[in-house]
């Protein structure tokens, strides 16, 4: 079926099948590489976007449910020349290891600092239970979270 | 299903629900099989776990997502998510906040539903020994009108007629609290527990006790650690014997996340805990 969808801003209109799912249409038909495939069942997180401002696991959406819908991925964060605060924050206190989980700690992170930006440690720690980083770079992203909020 | 190392979803004949009536018909009549956020379904069917190939996505119908409040009681449709059931109602009925403070992918609660949750039936639903003590009833439709049935004879019914859940009623009891023991991401608890009551003269009444292990991993309320309870007052005997008789009244099940005596033993820790925080 065809659908029409916002993906970074930039509109799409693309043919889905009734089993594509988010994850197939953003990485392997728009190539948007940030969204990666992990588990593929909700665990690991690698595919968070942000769909209509929320995250979700791309792997348990259905490409044709992003019909007149939303979608951010971190390519849309920021820009080389012009990182979002979060991106330099990362940068500035070494956050990134292997980096496989980053783009889904950012989508993350930039959600609770839009909604919640006075969120307490707990609060940052609870939200990236969505994300597993097996280089254990969390106590980081706390980090680069409050020095984002600083900024 | 893999394809150079990529996940996939088989075939599948998926088809978007216009109406309450149109999604009765559709499950009574054509087989399909509903799906509300898909984390449950989408994912099983990766997995392979789950055969079902017919869907009928119901996320669509706005009329099972909203939230009626009147003074004692909830009315919430089955597409409410998880995170809309803590964000509206959260600080009226603080258990809930206890249920988001465990929660293991809190991302996954943007589309996990209250329905879904109920319909599966199974331990790894925190919210459902929650709804046992907030004394839920659920609200279906047929093709014969609406039907209600309370949540803990639901859970026990063997029947896998499908069926449509349209919202869940339940009272907003400020004395319920909520405590789970789990594997940092396993979205399968070792146990969780889930405990309500009223007080009269110091002494506990309208006792209601829930666990996500009952009987394997069917959850439910358990019944003669309520009956113990009534009528005692709160204390740390009362507390220490109630743990006791909780281990000894559940048949959970045992599998690679923890051995049956290991989650009896849990069971009955996080009810003394829970009783030991609700005095004071
Ligand atoms: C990684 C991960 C972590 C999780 N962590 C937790 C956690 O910590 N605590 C927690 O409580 N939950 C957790 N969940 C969510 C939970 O396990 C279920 O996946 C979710 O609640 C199911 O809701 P759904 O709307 O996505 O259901 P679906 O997947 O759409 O459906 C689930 C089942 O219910 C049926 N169904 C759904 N809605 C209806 C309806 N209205 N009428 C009739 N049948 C219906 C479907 O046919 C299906 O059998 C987690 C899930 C994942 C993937």
């Amino acid at each position: 079926m065809e659908i029409t969808t916002i993906v970074n801003g930039v509109s799409y209109r693309v043919d889905v099948k009734s089993n594509d799912r988010l994850t197939d249409l953003l990485r392997k038909r728009l190539g948007l590489m940030s969204v990666k495939e992990g588990c593929g069942v909700g665990d690991c997180g690698l595919c968070v976007v942000l769909l209509d401002g929320k995250p979700v696991n791309a792997c348990l959406v259905l490409a044709y449910q992003a019909a007149g819908r939303e979608i951010t991925t971190v390519e849309a964060l920021g820009s080389h020349e012009n990182l979002h605060p979060l991106q330099r924050a990362f940068v500035d206190v070494g956050a990134v290891q292997c980096g496989f989980c980053i783009p889904s700690a950012l989508l993350v992170l930039k959600h609770l600092l839009d909604s919640k930006p006075s969120a307490s440690r707990e609060e940052v720690r609870h939200a990236l239970r969505s994300v597993l980083c097996r280089c254990g770079s969390y106590l980081r992203f706390e980090e680069a979270f409050e020095r984002a909020r600083q900024r | 299903m893999t394809e150079l190392g990529y996940l996939g979803l088989p075939k599948l004949d998926v088809a978007v629900a216009r109406s309450v009536d149109d999604a009765v018909r559709m499950i009574e009549r054509e087989g399909y099989i509903v799906m509300a956020g898909g984390t449950y379904v989408l994912s099983s069917i990766t997995m392979g776990v789950n055969k079902a190939r017919k869907l009928l996505d119901i996320s669509n119908l706005d009329e099972l997502r909203f939230i009626r409040e009147s003074q004692d009681r909830v009315e919430a449709g089955a597409l409410t998510t998880h995170n809309q059931l803590v964000e509206k109602l959260g600080d009226r009925i603080p258990t809930l906040k206890s249920f988001w403070r465990c929660y293991s992918s809190p991302v996954v609660s943007n589309r996990a539903t209250l329905g879904g949750s109920i319909m599966l039936k199974n331990c790894s639903e925190d919210i459902i020994p929650i709804m046992l003590a907030l004394d839920a009833e659920l609200v279906f439709q047929t093709s014969r009108g609406e039907q209600r049935s309370k949540l803990h004879e639901f859970l026990q019914q063997r029947s896998t007629q499908p069926i449509l859940l349209k919202s869940v009623v339940f009272a907003k009891k400020p004395n319920c609290f909520f405590e789970k023991l789990w594997l940092g991401v396993s979205r399968i608890p070792i146990m969780s527990v889930a405990l309500s009551f009223v007080q009269q003269d110091g002494r506990l009444e309208e006792v209601r006790v829930a666990v996500s292990h009952h009987s394997l991993s069917l959850p439910n309320r358990v019944y003669p650690v309520e009956r113990f309870l009534q009528g005692r007052t709160l204390d740390r005997q009362t507390a220490v014997k109630a743990s006791q008789l909780m281990a000894q009244s559940i048949n959970p099940s045992d599998d690679v996340v923890a051995p049956a005596w290991y989650r009896r033993e849990a069971a009955g820790v996080l009810l003394g805990r829970l009783l030991t925080g609700a005095g004071g």
